[in-house]
């Protein structure tokens, strides 16, 4: 009987090392109940997750209330959206101000225009960059309305200090310190957002907050204006007059308060969940709350993520520089001066605010019905927005450029909001900030970056206009990348959704007493790049147990092993290890959790001597000198072949030697889990049978072990339980000896091989 | 914890300290200076080669420095230090002479006018207009810089291709 379908949650008692009948018939009992239990666990996960997809807003019948009904019935107003979009109306004013006045800037101060452009450049790179760690503040603790109010009144201070510079280290040090503030805008604002309206409604509230950001863009240029020529003021009146409205804008948003995290979705689904299963809200354990560059790379192994952010990577390379293009474009073909261009400016965003007011509505109903359809219009409106955009080059009347221009730029806008709301959503609401960053990154950074590098020479062969024409090429090739999107966005966002629901019955079984396994991965996929190697993977390891991993080569052994460890990361699935999700933990947080991984082959430093082999490891395992030392005598008194052998090179002693020296790791490390990947390659059976009675003493000592090999008979004498590979999947999961009886599995030609000696009595090598 | 405070008090003053460094309150102009009018050219307008640019000026007896396409020196600093520092003519005793200047289409005059016989490209390729900008600020009799006024205007010049 063995079991190839959904893997356990609930632990199993498995006997000790010695197979035994008594034990395997009630091991058999053990696993048809877990069976049944696994199917009510699959039907009731199925049900939540449905209701888990209503409760993100995707409710897959494009009905959509009114903001008015839908801010009533949710006991929530306007003002987070509105104090939020002040905010980002504000926040370009600095960058603003240096554009616009940087003829009088570089004439008043001196300072030569490279030297001006490298500080705007500089001030570009930091917005970027400065993302980031603003996601780290905010990744453990609700506090990003903190961090949005803080900031925008250090920008607006700023803002007005640029007014009070006498030389460039000045300029430098007030863009760099804007930089860092602006910042929040583009990591926080919108997972906050998110955070304060329900999903019915953020379609709209998202196209309501960008279309403060075209305000700011028309109240830049106005407020230039009009302290330069009504106020008759200089260059520094401008920059202490936009820093005091900056400061109105702070003011006004300093009501701003943290609504915690995914409190209309991901909380929600808890809430669902734990509604179904009746808990309680204990929190996950701290110890495996994922760090900065954790979050960022499980975000990254997201394919609707990746394929979106490689879509703003296109559309950075279009718009940032578009903007420089364009100015050059309409001096060259429509002989607009600096007056006329900023009036062109000011009246483009115009185009974006009334799209951003149409699109809000069919937006909602498009992504309650089904968030793909959101990212399929996005690519069509990419299309659609650079086409209008390269027709406007064309376009041989002054207005017909200003309606294809203004059209295309408010098609652009619409794509923020349609293309930033599928993204966010699949992602759980605490790593909604580093989202936020990459989308800068990638956007601002990667796409700006490579746009001007491109454009540069096109430039220069075939004019500004032939530059703007050669956009139409990235853009439609983005529209493709977003339609991509659209084919993975329902299973992330369902695979976002069995998390939760995994995380909270989990919970729930711990709460009632149900024993967790050690060990549990589950429906684990892994790819080495397009190559996928594991599909749909269940293992679990209980307690004190000794499991072997049979296969074929290349059948994903190793390869699961990575998984547990964290050397490799799945693209689905979870590893729970002591009841915590470890699934995107770094390796070497895993170590100090207690799993470690003796390598295929000689896992030794080769060039060190055997005493320091074993202490290098104490001392990554972060304990104390005399611990370590006590443990290296210990495992030299357990061994003394090793001890005679301690002051020699580890790559002097013979093949056998090594992996004894290996496995004595394990003894100054002393993990709970010990993954051991093929320990017999290439060995003498005697030195086998030697190390096989490590592997028990390990085992006795209280820790669980994996034992990844390629020899049945050799990994049948230690232990009761097996799992068995083949071609990436589990084929067998159940008591060893069963194995023996599937013909189908063993025949490939060492297992059949094995099989023959193990019908010996006695089956050790 | 204590060591925690320290580092950021260090901190603090580090970034008050370069504030301060780059910032100033006293005299600096918030109101923009009327006391020239840039007659010709015009803004934005097209000029051939040779053209005049010509000025007004009021409540000011000192001389004028016209630069093209490049920035003046800072404030109060004298027109030597628009020599950059491993420029040849440094070593040299009234430098910058007129020469220097001239191979730079800088100008320093007492005069309102100033006629201008060549200005090198600024466009990049045919298709483009050449835009330059030319930059009027004020000289005390020493040839210091007088206050961060600037006075700009731009203007294309039309070639023959």
């Amino acid at each position: 009987m063995a079991r190839t379908g959904r893997r356990v949650l609930v632990a199993r008692r498995t006997g000790a090392a010695t197979p035994d009948e008594s034990s395997d018939e009630q091991h058999l009992l053990e696993i048809r109940a877990e069976e049944e239990a696994v199917e009510a666990v699959a039907a009731a996960t199925s049900r939540l997750r449905d209701a888990g997809r209503e409760a993100v807003g995707v409710t897959g019948t494009g009905e959509v209330r009114s903001l008015r009904e839908t801010f009533a019935s949710s006991g929530i107003s306007i003002y987070p959206a509105l104090a939020l979009g002040l905010l980002v109306a504000v926040d370009q004013f600095s960058t603003q101000g240096l554009t616009i006045m940087a003829p009088e800037i570089t004439s008043a101060l001196g300072i030569d225009r490279p030297a001006f452009a490298l500080v705007l450049l500089i001030k570009t790179l930091v917005v970027t960059l400065a993302a980031l760690p603003l996601a780290a503040i905010v990744q453990n603790r609700p506090r990003r309305a903190l961090v949005c109010v803080a900031t925008a009144f250090a920008w607006a201070v700023v803002t007005a200090m640029t007014g009070f510079v006498i030389s460039i280290w000045g300029l430098l040090l007030v863009s760099v310190a804007a930089g860092i503030a602006t910042a929040s805008t583009r990591s926080v604002h919108q997972p906050l957002l998110l955070d304060f309206y329900p999903p019915e409604s953020r379609v709209r509230v998202m196209s309501f907050y960008r279309a403060f950001d075209n305000v700011g863009d028309i109240a830049g240029p106005l407020i230039v204006g009009a302290c330069t020529v009504l106020l008759d003021r200089t260059w520094r009146g401008v920059f202490v007059a936009m820093g005091v409205v900056a400061l109105f804008a702070a003011i006004a948003g300093s009501r701003l308060r943290d609504p915690g995290f995914g409190k209309w979705d991901t909380e929600k689904v808890r809430r669902v969940v734990r509604a179904d299963v009746g808990r309680s809200d204990d929190l996950a354990p701290s110890e495996v709350q994922l760090g900065f560059f954790e979050i960022t790379r499980r975000l990254m192994l997201i394919p609707t993520v990746r394929r979106i952010l490689a879509a703003w990577a296109v559309l950075g390379m279009l718009l940032a520089p578009f903007l420089t293009y364009l100015a050059f474009f309409l001096q060259e073909s429509w002989g607009m001066g600096p007056g006329a261009r900023s009036l062109f400016n000011a009246v483009t965003p115009v185009f974006g605010i009334i799209a951003l007011r149409l699109f809000g509505h069919r937006g909602e109903e498009l992504f309650r019905r089904d968030p793909a359809q959101l990212l399929r219009l996005s690519g069509l409106l990419m299309a659609v927005g650079i086409t209008l955009i390269a027709l406007g080059v064309f376009a041989p009347v002054f207005l017909a450029m200003v309606l294809m221009f203004g059209t295309g730029l408010a098609v652009m806008s619409v794509m923020v909001p349609a293309m930033s709301l599928p993204m966010y959503s699949i992602a759980p609401a605490h790593m909604r900030a580093h989202l936020g960053a990459l989308q800068g990154i990638f956007g601002a950074g990667v796409g700006g970056t490579a746009g001007l590098l491109l454009l540069g020479g096109i430039d220069r062969r075939f004019g500004t206009a032939g530059a703007i024409l050669s956009l139409a090429i990235p853009g439609i090739a983005s529209g493709f990348v977003l339609r991509g999107a659209a084919r993975t966005v329902n299973t992330d966002l369902d695979r976002m959704l069995d998390t939760i629901v995994e995380e909270e019955e989990v919970r729930a079984l711990a709460e009632k007493g149900v024993r967790l396994p050690m060990l549990a991965c589950r429906n684990i996929d892994f790819s080495y790049g397009q190559l996928q190697v594991l599909f749909g993977v269940n293992f679990t390891v209980d307690d004190g147990e000794i499991v072997a991993l049979l296969g074929t080569n290349g059948a994903g052994k190793s390869t699961l092993l990575r998984v547990i460890s964290g050397l490799g990361l799945p693209n689905r699935g979870t590893v729970r290890y002591r009841g915590a999700d470890i699934t995107y933990v770094d390796a070497e947080r895993r170590v100090g959790l207690g799993i470690s991984q003796i390598p295929g082959g000689r896992a030794v430093f080769g060039p060190m001597r055997v005493v320091d082999n074993l202490r290098v490891l104490g001392y990554t395992h972060g304990r104390n000198r005399k611990a370590i030392e006590a443990g290296i005598e210990a495992t030299f008194d357990a061994f003394p072949r090793l001890a005679e052998r301690r002051g020699q090179f580890a790559s002097t002693l013979s093949g056998g030697e090594q992996q004894m020296l290996g496995l004595a790791t394990a003894f100054v490390v002393r993990p709970r889990l010990l993954l051991i990947d093929e320990l017999s390659l290439g060995l003498a059976p005697v030195v086998v049978g030697e190390l096989l009675e490590m592997v028990r003493r390990i085992n006795a000592e209280g820790t669980s072990v994996v034992l990844v090999e390629q020899s049945v008979n050799v990994a049948l004498s230690v232990v009761s339980h097996a799992y068995f590979m083949e071609k990436g999947e589990i084929r067998f999961d159940g008591v060893a000896s069963e194995l023996l009886e599937r013909p189908d599995l063993l025949r490939s030609v060492f297992l059949e091989g094995a099989s023959k000696g193990l019908a010996a009595p006695t089956p050790n090598a | 914890m204590r060591t925690r405070s320290v580092w950021r008090g260090a901190l603090l003053v580090l970034v008050i300290g370069l504030f301060a460094q780059g910032c100033a309150v006293n005299g600096l102009s918030f109101a923009q200076d009327h006391r020239v009018e840039i007659e010709a050219p015009g803004t934005n307008a097209t000029v051939r080669l040779p053209f005049e640019v010509r000025w007004t000026a009021k409540d000011f007896d000192g001389s004028f420095l016209v630069l093209f396409d490049r920035s003046p020196m800072r404030p109060d600093r004298p027109l030597r230090s628009l020599v950059s520092e491993n420029d040849p003519c440094r070593a040299r005793p009234g430098c910058p002479d007129a020469k220097w200047l001239d191979d730079r289409h800088i100008y320093v005059t007492a005069d309102t006018h100033l006629l201008v016989d060549d200005l090198p490209e600024e466009r990049t390729n045919n298709r483009a207009k050449d835009r330059h900008e030319l930059t009027i600020v004020l000289l005390d009799k020493q040839g210091t810089r007088v206050g961060e006024s600037a006075f700009i205007r731009e203007f294309i010049i039309e070639r023959d291709d």
